[in-house]
């Protein structure tokens, strides 16, 4: 169990080894970060009518950078703190987690290109047969930029997962690091529940990499054998899906599992593996498997039984993952002598973030609703709660919760309140404008809102004075946290 | 690096080369690859002499454009007639224009006139028929997927026959062949009016499908692609399996 004073409990050379990639993902996430949020903040900005003179086309491209950048982002620092965190009970190879990150800074360099060069605007989802059917308004090598973007981290990622996956198995039979004993009655060996979800996690990852690995064989047989070979946009859709909704899912788990490893820090209270614990992790690696399905309700040609599978799946899996662990946050900071300091503050608001973005992915996942919600603002909305004020605060906490302990520099409680306060009120007012927007039947998507939905404008002003509030906090916590891993990296 | 450029001029030459390397008589129009493509807005010299340009013809309106040779001995006469039949069929309940248009640069104004009356169509406001620079009419024919060559020892074109369905300046869907239904004209002319219509790739093209979907009665029924999906999961279990199995052979040695 991580405690104040073992936060990454490796040995001398690894362990300075194991910080320094650390801290080299976390000052990229933290460059990245406001650059993407500034994308999301130019394209409310138009939505708002105040920025006439960026074409639609431009939109698309930043909208496709900011929803690829912000998906790949968090799930490269969800994986990079999950490897520091796992270094106290197994051991990571340092040369892999460069290797990710040499493949992520080429993606990312053939992203910009494809995107702000190219103004290759197919979304974060790249649906086929979008990226070849571009009207004019992209060339051809922007396309096969994204592609190869994607095969490289993909790669890089692939071996990352596999390796992180392979020191839990040096360590642990897989029946063990999946807490089967615990199912049994037996307690020993005791395993953290770190371990667990991060087995589920990276089997899932490993699994949503395969079904993109896939596409890409698909689409390459497509490009290579001429009119011969046509894909089936639907099986592309599965695929495409699978992949991104496994990434976006095991990002959250991995945020989950840093709660679970970083609040007894700060109650004293160890939370300890339990029978529910073990059976609702694997419960979740059952239905993460299929809970995808949900984001074909709009396809006609699903049959009927796999749109009421993604309809059970999404209900039942927000059970054992959601429920579970806000109940046990709650029970274990109850009566706790809890030290509210900003990483603590930040995980316990994650929780309750994913909470409530939660409950709304549930809502939109009732194919009933999804009919109504499925094209308006509801649906960015709700992935942005569950995203912003859910996975992104887990994250954040435990890096500046490693990154004070490392540096021994004292967290300030009035930056704190500062952070908490604009983060808090700029996140959930720029979320909540979404919301509005969602139920007003505002469609997602739009660069411009035509008269019909006139009301999308005024929800964009708006939040832009939320996003901006958002910002500061935002910039407020980049300079804490950065000026601390500076620290780290002189010493 | 230097894998990472190889890779990504490669399937950039891919991309490029493999639109040059197939004879397109070979393939049909290919709906999936122009759709939403930019349609020129082209001059044009209708049947009664007035010049005047697509959108100006088409006055907000839906169009269905075909194109013809009036000395055609083969297809256009088969594929107008079927075309003009169908819209009978479906009577006055769509509002659209109904484009003819010649892409042979010997056919004048006066022979599209004459080969409209020929098929009774000459007192129809609704149809025109009309000529354009040769230019103009490759552009058109680029934007739509149409095709012709001139075959030397038949002395005639070779061409496709086919419907091509626009709106606002955007091709909105492909009607292919020369015998055109009542069923399928007025699926293309729902969805150039602005309706949804439901459609799926017929079989034979498509590889891999994960579901046969029968438009008549609304209904699916998986197909062998749909074992495609199960790779991820296959493919991951087996891995974790190999994996933790070397890390207890790792442990036994240790």
């Amino acid at each position: 169990m991580a405690s104040l004073t073992t936060t990454v409990a490796a040995p001398g050379v690894y362990r300075a080894r194991l910080v320094r990639v650390t801290l080299i993902w976390v000052l990229t996430a933290l460059v990245l970060f406001p650059v993407l949020a500034i994308l999301g903040l130019l394209m409310r900005t138009e939505q708002g009518g105040y920025l006439q003179a960026m074409s639609p086309e431009f939109f698309y491209a930043i909208m496709t950078l900011h929803g690829l950048g912000m998906v790949g982002l968090w799930f490269v620092a969800g994986m990079a703190v999950i490897s520091v965190l796992l270094a106290t009970y197994v051991k990571p190879t340092t040369t892999v987690s460069w290797i990710a990150y040499g493949a992520t800074l080429t993606g990312v360099v053939l992203l910009l290109a494809a995107t702000l060069v190219g103004r290759l605007g197919v979304g974060w989802y790249f649906l086929y047969p979008l990226p070849f059917h571009s009207g004019g308004t992209w060339p051809g090598w922007a396309t096969a930029s994204l592609f190869a973007a994607l095969a490289i981290m993909g790669v890089g990622w692939t071996l990352w997962a596999g390796d992180l996956l392979f020191a839990i198995a040096r360590r642990y039979r897989l029946s063990h690091a999946l807490g089967w004993h615990y199912l049994g009655g037996s307690t020993t060996p005791e395993v953290p529940p770190i371990i667990i979800i991060s087995t589920v996690s990276l089997i899932g990852v490993l699994a949503g990499l395969v079904a993109a690995v896939v596409i890409l064989v698909l689409v390459a047989l497509e490009q290579l054998g001429g009119s011969g070979f046509t894909n089936d946009a639907l099986l592309i859709k599965n695929l495409t899906f699978y992949f991104g909704h496994m990434v976006v899912n095991v990002t959250m788990y991995l945020g989950v599992a840093m709660v679970y490893e970083v609040i007894p820090a700060y109650n004293g209270r160890p939370w300890k593996t339990n029978t529910l614990v073990v059976f609702s992790w694997n419960l979740v690696l059952l239905l993460v498997m299929v809970a995808y399905l949900h984001h074909l309700y709009m396809d006609f040609a699903q049959p009927r039984w796999l749109q009421v599978t993604g309809q059970l799946s999404s209900y039942l899996i927000s059970v054992p993952a959601a429920v579970v662990t806000i109940f046990s946050t709650l029970v274990l900071i109850y009566g706790s002598t809890m030290r509210w300091r900003l990483p603590s503050v930040m995980l316990f608001l994650g929780v309750m973030g994913w909470a409530i973005g939660g409950v709304a992915a549930v809502i939109d996942s009732t194919v009933a609703v999804n009919t109504h919600f499925h094209n308006t603002l509801w649906v960015p909305a709700h992935f942005h709660t569950y995203f912003v004020m859910g996975v992104v605060l887990m994250i954040l906490g435990t890096v500046f919760h490693l990154v004070t302990e490392l540096s021994n520099v004292p967290e300030s409680l009035a930056l704190t309140k500062t952070i908490i306060g604009t983060v808090g009120v700029g996140g959930y007012g720029f979320l909540l404008m979404f919301y509005l927007a969602g139920v007003a039947g505002v469609p997602r998507r739009y660069a411009v809102y035509p008269a019909e939905v006139a009301v999308g404008t005024i929800y964009a002003k708006i939040s832009l004075i939320f996003i901006a509030v958002l910002l500061i906090g935002a910039l407020v916590y980049i300079w804490e946290t950065g000026r601390r891993c500076l620290k780290l990296f002189s010493s | 690096m230097r894998g990472a450029v190889a890779l990504l001029a490669g399937m950039c030459a891919i991309t490029s080369l493999r639109a040059q390397s197939v004879d397109p008589r070979d393939i049909p129009p290919s709906e999936d690859r122009l759709l939403n493509a930019a349609v020129p807005d082209v001059p044009l010299i209708t049947a009664a002499g007035a010049r005047v340009t697509l959108s100006q013809l088409a006055r907000g309106r839906p169009v269905l454009l075909g194109f013809v040779f009036t000395r055609c001995p083969g297809i256009c006469s088969p594929f107008l007639m079927s075309w003009r039949s169908a819209d009978r069929a479906l009577g006055e309940k769509h509002n659209y224009l109904r484009l003819v248009l010649s892409f042979d640069p010997g056919d004048t104004s006066a022979d599209m006139s004459a080969f409209a009356k020929h098929h009774s169509l000459d007192d129809n406001d609704e149809w025109v028929f009309a000529v354009g620079d040769p230019s103009d009419i490759r552009r058109l024919a680029e934007a739509t997927g149409f095709w012709w060559t001139w075959d030397e020892s038949r002395q005639q074109f070779d061409h496709a026959a086919m419907l091509a369905g626009i709106r606002d300046g955007r091709l909105v869907r492909l009607l292919v062949g020369g015998s055109i239904t009542s069923a399928r004209l007025d699926e293309l002319v729902r969805q150039v009016s602005g309706e949804f219509v439901r459609s799926y790739p017929l079989p034979g093209r498509v590889q891999f499908r994960c579901v046969r979907y029968d438009p008549a009665t609304g209904r699916t029924t998986l197909d062998w692609g749909f074992a495609l999906l199960l790779i991820p999961v296959a493919a991951t279990g087996i891995g974790t399996l190999a994996m933790f199995a070397a890390g207890a052979r790792r442990r036994g040695k240790e």
